[in-house]
């Protein structure tokens, strides 16, 4: 196969990668077809390479010469120098290139060749008739946009393949249901890679609110319709979810309450400083309140019943207590009066006589009995 | 700081509180009772402040039953203060007025109050007021604070509500009295 056959074939064949795949396994056509295009590939490069290698020899040839200065010569002594070009136009329209240099020999050597106005400075005049120079690209850079090329066409076979070969897609159908039935069977496998994708990916969501917010929204917001739609299913399961939950509330009060007050405390809070919010909702409670009131009546005045027999018992307990403290200091004012000395300390009664300062003493009625007995 | 009341013996301010109440009870049932009497008998022309004096037969029968009203008034005004005293110590050991204050009759061998106890303590009671009072004073200075009228009855009158006394209103005048007396003593000449 000489050099134009192989430029007009495709540098990787388009073979249909598929074809046998009834005799064979898919995942052995799938290698085959694989390693094929492979080989097609690696011919092409390594003849690629060759025309590099021998492009390279004959380059070496010319430099061993020793009268026509190399290209990396020049390139050196280039990078030695400070130039500056400067394009203009002369009086018959051609262009003029101005080249000014700093390197001491340049005068001299541009003297031998051009016409100059200064030591350091040589124009060039170009005419519009002059033939144009003929663009070259280095082969160097042609042999890798070739191989670019390559890698390309290479690579969107294999994706082309991979993508409608049905025996790709069983592979990875068999594959993943192995996976599957494997975590199924050890869910353990599965927590620890769950838990670090999803430490990960919270990690991130906390970082980037902004990703998660509009899927929340919509998330609630269609939430919210089905809840609406099913207002008894819910209303149900939320009486029986804050039953559960007061329930439970009821067994730790210690650890609740501290929680509520510093709830409510903020709650408070929020409301002084913005009381327009308040005062609607005040009205509306107030409103329901008075409502309820008057279907109700009976509970405002057991309040006030219940508030009056507490003023009462107050008051009572009060003028009782006064008057036990009045008791002794009466009591003090006899004794000094009859020449006493001040009693230090009362002497309790007999515990059966204390005894019946709890309990409601009743009418002895036995002795009666005994007597009539008697008679 | 604060005393424990309930079970000790009460003093003679709490008891007189007690009895004050006691006679408010029992001089406005009277009162009422008076009061229902007279105006129902006016409408029938009954005055029992002036009881019709006329020699006819309807004005005989007036009479007789004003009289007879104005009698019954009297006996009523006498025993309801007994039987009021007695009913009240014998079924629950406290009149109303006691109940305010908290305070309860008890025997003093802990048994219940008995109807002839209530009696007994009644008389004992009227022993005291005969004697202008006289018989109350040991409730000021004997150490069970108990009078005449429970000395005769055995019985004693305790704190039977659950409260506090103010020990330290009592100690600062207690403190007070020390140091009145330590001056008197210091005052007086020494003999010799």
């Amino acid at each position: 196969m000489n050099q134009n056959e192989r430029n007009q074939e495709p540098l990787v064949s388009n073979r249909n990668f598929g074809q046998h795949e009834e005799e064979t396994s898919p995942l052995a056509v799938a290698a085959g077809s694989f390693i094929a295009a492979a080989m097609d590939s690696a011919d092409a490069f390594l003849e690629i390479l060759m025309q590099e290698r021998a492009r390279r020899q004959e380059q070496g040839k010319e430099q061993s010469r020793p009268s026509t200065p190399t290209n990396e010569d020049q390139t050196e002594a280039n990078s030695q120098l400070e130039t500056r070009q400067e394009v203009g136009i002369d009086e018959d329209s051609i262009p003029i290139v101005t080249v000014k240099t700093n390197a001491p020999n340049s005068a001299t050597a541009a003297h031998d060749l051009f016409d100059e106005d200064d030591d350091n400075t040589v124009e060039v005049r170009v005419s519009s008739q002059a033939p144009r120079a003929r663009k070259t690209e280095p082969r160097r850079q042609r042999a890798r946009e070739l191989a670019s090329a390559l890698l390309d066409i290479f690579v969107e076979q294999v994706g082309d393949y991979i993508e409608h070969s049905p025996a790709v897609s069983r592979v990875i159908r068999t594959q993943v249901d192995n996976v599957l039935n494997e975590f199924a069977a050890h869910p353990e496998k599965l927590q620890p890679l769950i838990q670090a994708q999803a430490a990960a990916y919270l990690s991130y969501l906390q970082l980037h609110p902004e990703v998660v917010e509009p899927f929340i929204r919509q998330q609630a917001g269609l939430y919210l319709d089905q809840l609406r739609q099913q207002s008894a299913q819910v209303d149900s399961l939320v009486e029986k979810i804050a039953g559960n939950y007061f329930a439970r509330l009821q067994e730790y009060p210690n650890e609740v309450e501290p929680l509520i007050r510093a709830l409510a405390s903020r709650y408070i809070a929020t409301l002084q400083s913005d009381p327009t919010e308040l005062m609607p909702l005040v009205e509306q409670l107030g409103d329901n309140y008075i409502d309820y009131l008057r279907e109700h009546p009976e509970a405002v005045q057991e309040l006030i019943q219940g508030q009056s027999l507490n003023l009462a018992q107050e008051v009572m307990n009060d003028a009782r207590e006064r008057a036990a403290t009045s008791d002794t200091v009466v009591e003090l004012f006899a004794r000094r009066l009859i020449g006493r000395p001040p009693r230090e300390e009362l002497p309790p009664p007999p515990p059966e006589v204390q005894a019946l300062a709890e309990r409601r003493p009743l009418v002895s009625v036995g002795r009666g009995k005994k007597k009539r007995g008697k008679k | 700081m604060k005393a424990e009341l309930q079970g000790q013996y009460a003093g003679a301010v709490t008891r007189s509180v007690a009895f004050v109440i006691d006679v408010f009870i029992i001089a406005a049932t009277v009162a009422a009772t008076s009061w229902l009497l007279s105006s129902s008998l006016n409408l029938i022309g009954i005055n029992l402040t002036d009881c019709p004096t006329t020699s006819s037969r309807l004005g005989v029968i007036l009479g007789y039953i004003c009289d007879a009203t104005r009698i019954a008034l009297a006996i009523y005004a006498a025993v309801i203060a007994p039987i009021y005293a007695v009913f009240f110590w014998t079924f629950g050991g406290q009149t109303p007025g006691m109940g305010v204050m908290g305070i309860r009759v008890v025997r003093t061998d802990g048994k219940p109050m008995s109807f002839f106890r209530s009696v007994r303590r009644l008389i004992g009671f009227d022993l005291c007021l005969l004697t202008l009072g006289i018989g109350f004073l040991p409730i000021l200075v004997s150490n069970d604070r108990e009078g005449l009228h429970d000395k005769i009855a055995g019985t004693c009158v305790i704190y039977a509500w659950r409260g506090e006394q103010d020990v330290e209103t009592i100690e600062n005048i207690r403190e007070w009295a020390r140091r009145r007396r330590r001056r008197g003593v210091d005052q007086k000449p020494i003999a010799n």
